[in-house]
């Protein structure tokens, strides 16, 4: 399962990804999924094993995002569609 | 993520068909670049850039204009930026790498049109381009009787200037660029309302040449033995030059540089054991990544692209001597006139250039790539073969357009031909 931190802009995802690497989550900058927003955007993506820790860290340190949602969605590199 | 649709409902896109390519995007690039391993820290920027390219530029550009601003539509590499930003414009790419434009193109043009110019006009009457909804004119070339053609047909919808590019490269043909430049700089400065002064020309080329050599320094990285980052990573940096503002371009290349300077000290290696390949020919405009996908999964890893997209960009500076206007427009366009394209005659150049490239990045073999019905490039593949074989390099000759259907045909040759490499 793959999570997704979703954002209402730009800046805030900007944001929150300096503040959690700085914290040494391996969070990585993603698209949006079609299937979590009708718009292409900056998401962050966050790794299962660290989204209870970030969910924690957030809450004790509030940071300005929409949701964190679970796709269950797969990075295949033998895929070859390119849109 | 409400701010973009509203940025492009006001763009006068059709925001049901963008929708569309919103919707596979977000996958292609998952498949892509969220796949690969080991990539360096600071692909970050360029991963923020394309998570939002239809947003993030596009809104700069639309503040930009409020502000009064002008923006300067361009498709290749030949289109000097230098003369643009001294006029005070921005100059910007023009999405033409993905199959999801070209039926649009198909309205419009031959279906027998290379698909990288089907997909410009696809674009543009489609309206699925935010880009292409901001530029406040087009600057073509004619590197190609495609695009010749195309441009008529889109300067219907859309102010357009077409400087003609010498097709040989004698005293008089550089000298009849350096005039196409000077109408260039007419004209941004009729656009934009801003004189050119020799001040601010001179500056601007030594903003552009920052550019070229934090490029030249990316590339000179990736001749290391060990490769510190993909072809395909390189080749989204490279895409994502013709877009992005020039000086937070520059200086982000270099950070990622410093990064892939401590790789290289470390022994870091993306791809181990895999063979080295020279891609080389057509252009390949955002978001199309299929060569470099299928190579580097193929036991292989891209550490060289002799493309527009790739050294035909940054290679040969312009010269910073000049006092004049006119020497630094007759400097320009001597630096312009070295690039090697596929629309000149003889090419003899462009040869050369595989064949030293090839050597300075080590490469096991070159992938001579041509979009189809890209006749200038196709037929250039055949002495270019001869070339190479003469000079003892292995080449595979590889024709394809945007679609996925030939991925799995390209796949089995390529595998085969980097089995053959010693």
């Amino acid at each position: 399962m793959n999570y997704y931190i979703l954002f209402k802009n730009h800046t805030d995802s900007m944001a929150m990804y300096t503040t959690l690497k700085k914290e040494g989550f391996k969070v990585r900058i993603s698209p949006t999924p079609r299937e979590l927003s009708v718009c292409c955007g900056v998401s962050l993506l966050a790794l299962e094993s660290e989204i209870d820790a970030i969910k924690a860290y957030l809450a004790d340190n509030p940071l300005d995002h929409l949701s964190i949602e679970p796709l269950d969605n797969t990075f295949d590199n033998t895929r070859h569609r390119y849109g | 993520m409400a701010d973009n649709q509203k940025m492009w409902g006001d763009l006068g896109m059709n925001l049901e068909m963008h929708d569309q390519l919103c919707a596979v995007l977000p996958g292609a690039i998952g498949d892509v670049f969220m796949s690969q391993e080991n990539r360096p820290e600071h692909m970050d920027y360029f991963d923020m850039v394309l998570a939002d390219v239809h947003g993030l530029r596009p809104a700069e550009l639309v503040e930009f204009r409020e502000k009064g601003g002008k923006v300067f539509g361009t498709f290749c590499a030949y289109v000097p930026d230098e003369v643009i930003i001294a006029a005070g414009g921005i100059a910007t790419g023009l999405c033409a790498g993905s199959q999801f434009w070209v039926p649009g193109g198909e309205r419009y043009l031959p279906a027998n049109t290379c698909p990288l110019i089907k997909a410009m006009l696809g674009a543009r009457f489609d309206r699925t381009c935010p880009f292409y909804r901001l530029a406040d004119i087009y600057i073509g070339e004619t590197t190609c009787d495609g695009k010749k053609k195309a441009y008529e047909i889109l300067g219907t919808d859309v102010p357009m200037h077409v400087m003609d590019l010498p097709q040989m490269k004698r005293p008089k043909d550089l000298k009849k660029w350096a005039e196409e430049i000077k109408d260039l700089l007419a004209i941004a400065e009729d656009l934009t309302g801003n004189k050119v002064t020799p001040e601010k020309l001179a500056e601007k080329i030594k903003v552009i040449n920052a550019k070229r050599a934090a490029l030249q320094r990316l590339y000179d990285l990736r001749k290391n033995e060990k490769a510190p980052i993909s072809g395909t990573d390189t080749l989204l940096i490279s895409q994502i030059a013709y877009y992005d503002d020039p000086e937070r371009f520059t200086k982000m290349v270099n950070i990622l540089c410093d990064e892939l300077d401590q790789r290289v000290a470390d022994g870091v290696d993306v791809a181990p054991g895999a063979k080295r390949i020279l891609l080389s020919g057509t252009p390949m405009a955002i978001p199309n990544w299929k060569m470099h996908n299928i190579v580097e999964t193929s036991g292989a890893v891209v550490v060289c692209e002799e493309t527009c997209t790739g050294t035909r960009y940054f290679e040969n500076q312009v010269d910073e001597s000049g006092e004049t206007l006119d020497d630094m427009i007759q400097n320009i366009a001597d630096r312009y006139m070295g690039i090697n394209c596929a629309c000149f005659t003889p090419n003899e150049g462009r040869f050369d250039d595989v064949i030293r490239l090839a050597k300075e990045y080590k490469v096991d073999g070159v992938i001579d790539i041509n979009l189809k019905f890209c006749q200038t490039y196709d037929i250039e593949g055949y002495t270019l073969e001869q070339r190479l074989n003469e000079a003892g390099i292995k080449v595979l000759g590889i024709e394809t357009d945007y679609t996925d259907s030939d991925a799995s045909q390209i796949k089995t040759r390529v595998e085969a031909f980097v089995e053959t490499l010693a």
